[in-house]
């Protein structure tokens, strides 16, 4: 008991970036203190356990939940700017997360064995991506219509889906498994909807291709040849835009990005990619947007209007409260409310 | 015979349901902790810190620090 409060009064430090001596300021202690309260030599009273739970933003439960996760490998590697603080915050971030998910999963007995439809198709040069999107496609009976809402679709495949408010602007995506079976896309919660169904594929590549053995750039070309071709496949690019173009209008643009939500740079490159426009004419819409303040805010303005929002966990909560499988109390703390939030939200 | 209440939600339906004065009247020893009472608004907590003020209920914090 003493080391595992120990270990969550680490781990939520680590989480908010903060040094003992900060932690020993702000409820009053020494730095020894706090040390030894890392170290399960002490226990906070529970006054300080209310000043913490204050300062970490975490509920009471946290710090007595004997229940955790493994998370797999995670790559940091395109997030070289991050330092090594701000990594371990994020894993702490996600860690909880997922402990609170996972769960609520065994609560309800939810389980389940995640296959990868596309395991067998071996990646060796870009144009296996496109079968690869076409394969996942057919597996997960969806055609190559456009794509409503991303999230719920992952999240119906039982892929989970963490989206994360209060994340360093540069943080973009992850992907890994939990537990060693439990597929799992973080995304920053903060991007615009086109941004962020992009990310959520990109990072869908990295847990479902197989890649080979290649340097990250090239694993980084893949996984966004895989996102565009997800939201936005060939087959459906040559219908909309068809054969050799010279010149594409913006009202074009701006009704394909609505009805597919993909962003318009993106959709340009796609359109480049399918040989619709030439390089050169890729390269004069870079010039055109660059010095065109009106025209580049146009070309980057977020149009979709499906929010991606998830919504898988807060109604599992929903659903275990009403079937008595959780109690108020828990469900607050789960969902991070406070009690009387969520009592009125289960009258029924 | 001592009663523990580890859980805000009775609290919160006590003071909603206005049986605050009824609870207070029962026969038991009645406790609640520092923990619990944190997790109630203004509006709950004040009937609540009423009661402890007037000796009926008791608010138990952990003081010591326990060197293992």
């Amino acid at each position: 008991m003493e080391k595992l409060v120990a270990n969550r009064i680490k781990n939520a430090r680590i989480l908010k970036c903060l040094s003992q001596q900060n932690v020993a300021d702000e409820l009053g202690v020494s730095k020894q203190m706090v040390s030894k309260y890392e170290n399960g030599e002490a226990i906070p009273t529970s006054s300080r356990f209310l000043k913490l739970s204050k300062l970490f933003g975490l509920k009471i439960d946290y710090f007595f939940s004997s229940f955790q996760v493994e998370l797999g490998e995670i790559n940091f590697r395109k997030k070289s700017s991050f330092s090594i603080k701000k990594q371990s915050s994020l894993k702490e971030q996600i860690k909880i997360n997922l402990e609170n998910y996972i769960w609520l999963e065994d609560t309800l007995s939810i389980d389940y064995s995640f296959k990868n439809a596309i395991e067998n198709i071996s990646i060796n040069k870009i144009e296996d991506v496109e079968k690869a999107v076409l394969k996942l496609r057919n597996e997960w009976n969806i055609g190559i219509d456009p794509i409503h809402n991303i999230i719920q679709l992952l999240e119906d495949k039982e892929i989970k889906v963490i989206e994360l408010y209060d994340v360093d602007d540069k943080f973009d995506g992850l992907a890994t498994y939990v537990n060693g079976k439990y597929p799992v896309i973080v995304v920053n919660g903060n991007f615009p909807v086109e941004r962020k169904r992009f990310t959520l594929l990109h990072e869908l590549g990295h847990l479902l291709l197989n890649l080979p053995n290649c340097e990250t750039k090239k694993e980084e070309q893949f996984c966004n040849k895989f996102a565009a071709e997800f939201l936005f496949p060939r087959e459906i690019v040559v219908k909309e835009f068809g054969g050799k173009r010279n010149h594409i209008t913006l009202a074009e643009l701006i009704a394909t990005q609505k009805k597919y939500g993909i962003s318009i740079p993106a959709i340009v490159y796609r359109l480049v990619d399918s040989g619709i426009l030439s390089k050169q004419r890729h390269s004069d819409f870079y010039k055109k947007t660059r010095f065109n303040p009106s025209l580049d805010r146009e070309v980057n303005a977020s149009r979709f209007e499906t929010p991606e929002k998830s919504s898988r966990f807060e109604q599992l909560v929903y659903r275990a409260l009403s079937q008595e499988n959780i109690s108020i109390s828990k469900a607050s703390s789960l969902l991070n409310k406070n009690i009387e939030n969520v009592k009125e939200s289960s009258l029924i | 015979m001592k009663i523990v209440n580890n859980d805000a939600n009775i609290l919160i339906d006590l003071v909603k349901l206005e049986l605050i004065d009824a609870f207070s009247k029962l026969d038991f020893d009645l406790h609640t902790t520092d923990l619990v009472l944190d997790e109630l608004n203004d509006e709950q907590r004040t009937p609540i810190v009423n009661l402890n003020n007037g000796k009926k209920l008791t608010v138990i914090e952990t003081i010591e620090t326990t060197d293992f």
